[in-house]
């Protein structure tokens, strides 16, 4: 399973669609066996965004900020989004990778719409 | 100050409408009021002490921060148009504006920043621009909106339409809107360039010919006319037939009939007759190069479309939707434009009306590639018909306060682009100022 997350400095980029490159690590057992980095072209649109992605083999994608509206797309395409990440990019996928929670502010995409009540609170996802 | 005054801040913070935020050097939120966690939908307590980005994820967080420009380069900014994702991940447009904190000592201790929720000034945009638009074409100006409530009373007759206007100016897309709009819909649009077309050939275009009519008529060929039936003809350059065919076009007119060349069957088509011309028809029939018959015939409507540069405030809109569409087609994001830009294009008269200035921001759209485009977008006859020699507009560009170049060369162009001189005035590092410069490609 491929767990990408958007890069700003080291931490997770406050949008997904403005980032230059993307963290992705490969996980395995519970632990991330290998890191690479995936170049986004500037002008790249969300969609071109989320399809390079996806042949990089990413299924989740932990990022700051993501349209809500673009949500049912990124799940189309195989990629569940868990938006409101404010953490260290590495730390963030290293910790789904185990099974645990993402500490987000804001947002719910991702972990469906059920949680809509907890938005906006600090919270911790999984 | 005194101390009842000081102690009504917090009150007073939390009354504003605007959303107001503190962070300090280091980005981090230091104060956070009402109006920002109604905007955000981020909780005051939640948002303090977070770093600014991870409460607003705007798309000028990662490449363009306002705040960062200001807290690097000193320089203020106003009503900088970003876009944020609120806690429910909704995009919401905002405009902010930067300034530095300073101590009593008069030390940087962090910046500041207010903005304000813009999305019922964009609805209530968006909703402009939609009542500016009609079946293609763009205009707020009091003649395109007077052409656009009477296309739908023409369309609902079938009486020919006569669209005067100069070349460039759409036409073609007034003959498509009546067209659009009428019962005959659903029938074909046929558009016929008469200007193009020598008489023989414009008489086969129309009309049609049989098999064997003239050397090289291998197979017969349906015309215009035919091709059009229960839908609409345009007959674009209506003034450029010659006086020969203008006879055979009013026999079909008045008749309702016409004969394909080398078939002795008279045929008829039910057509409406959209014509259209860049030339003064009325001076043509005084002087005898247009039949005054075919003109009362063809002109039973008539519809002008006044040149661009009588038409001046459609420009700006103009320019939105023109590069909207060239942008989705080209597929880059849709460019901002300097003031200075703007300004040039909505001076500019346009000689090639509206199809003139989608070449020109055709061009622009493939040519420059940043966010914002500048007067260096433009093409050299937009620039050289401000009165003014090209180098010197570019040099004297009028800086945009918005973006950071502009505010950047403002400072540099006072200083004589004395470096150290300018780091001075802005209370930065000639490195930084350096480096700015180069990312900005001013260096």
């Amino acid at each position: 399973m491929n767990i990408a997350a958007p890069l700003f400095e080291m931490e997770v980029a406050p949008r997904f669609g403005f980032a230059d490159r993307v963290l992705v690590g490969q996980a395995r057992d519970g632990a991330v066996v290998e890191w690479s980095i995936v170049a986004m072209a500037p002008e790249s649109t969300l969609l071109e965004r989320l399809a390079l992605l996806r042949q990089h083999g990413v299924v989740v994608l932990i990022c700051g900020g993501f349209p809500r509206r673009f949500e049912p797309l990124a799940l189309e395409m195989g990629i569940r989004v868990i938006a409101g990440a404010i953490s260290g990019a590495k730390e963030a996928i290293e910790t789904i990778a185990q099974g645990g929670d993402v500490v987000t502010i804001g947002g719910c995409p991702g972990r469906g719409m059920q949680n809509r009540r907890r938005c906006g609170r600090l919270q911790r996802r999984r | 100050m005194g101390e009842n005054t000081t102690q009504l801040f917090p009150l007073i913070f939390d009354s504003i409408n605007d959303g107001v935020f503190t962070v300090d050097e280091h980005f981090r939120i230091t104060s956070f009021n009402a109006a920002a966690a109604r905007i955000t939908g981020i909780p005051v307590q939640d948002a303090l002490g977070r770093r600014c980005h991870e409460v607003f994820r705007a798309d000028i967080c990662q490449n363009r921060c306002a705040l960062r420009h200001t807290l690097e380069t000193g320089i203020p900014l106003r009503d900088v148009r970003v876009d944020v994702l609120n806690a429910d991940m909704d995009a919401v447009p905002i405009e902010v504006s930067t300034a530095i904190l300073r101590d009593k000592e008069g030390r940087m201790v962090g910046g500041v920043e207010i903005f304000r929720d813009v999305s019922d000034v964009e609805l209530l945009r968006s909703e402009l621009s939609n009542r500016h638009i009609f079946e293609d074409m763009v205009g707020a100006s009091g003649a395109m909106q007077e052409i656009f409530a009477t296309i739908p009373q023409v369309a609902q007759s079938d009486a020919p339409v006569l669209v005067r206007g100069p070349s460039g100016t759409g036409k073609e897309l007034v003959a498509g809107a009546i067209h659009n709009l009428s019962l005959r819909r659903s029938g074909p649009f046929i558009r016929v360039n008469c200007g193009a077309l020598p008489d023989t050939l414009l008489e086969s275009e129309l009309f049609g010919h049989a098999k064997g009519a003239f050397t090289g008529a291998v197979a017969s060929r349906v015309g215009r006319f035919a091709q059009a039936d229960r839908g609409t003809l345009f007959l674009d350059e209506i003034g450029d037939i010659s006086p020969a065919f203008q006879v055979k076009l009013l026999r079909v007119l008045e008749e309702g009939e016409y004969q394909p060349l080398g078939d002795s069957r008279l045929h008829v088509a039910d057509v409406r007759l959209v014509c259209a011309t860049n030339r003064n028809l009325e001076k043509m029939v005084q002087d005898g190069e247009f039949r005054e018959d075919l003109y009362y015939r063809i002109r039973v409507v008539t519809m002008d479309i006044p040149p661009l540069r009588e038409r001046r405030e459609d420009i700006p809109l103009l320019v939105e939707h023109l590069m909207k569409r060239i942008c989705a087609r080209i597929g880059r994001p849709v460019p901002a434009f300097a003031s200075r830009t703007m300004r040039l294009l909505y001076d500019y008269d346009y000689p090639g009306n509206v199809r003139e200035l989608r070449n020109i921001l055709e061009r622009a759209a493939v040519l420059c590639r940043g966010a914002t485009f500048d007067t260096t977008c433009l093409p050299p006859e937009v620039l050289s018909a401000a009165g003014r020699p090209v180098s010197a507009i570019r040099s004297a560009e009028t800086p945009d306060e918005t973006t950071e170049a502009g505010q950047l060369r403002a400072v540099l162009d006072k200083v004589l682009w004395n470096r150290s001189r300018a780091a001075r005035i802005l209370g930065i590092s000639r490195t930084t100022l350096w480096r700015r410069m180069k990312d900005l490609g001013l260096a």
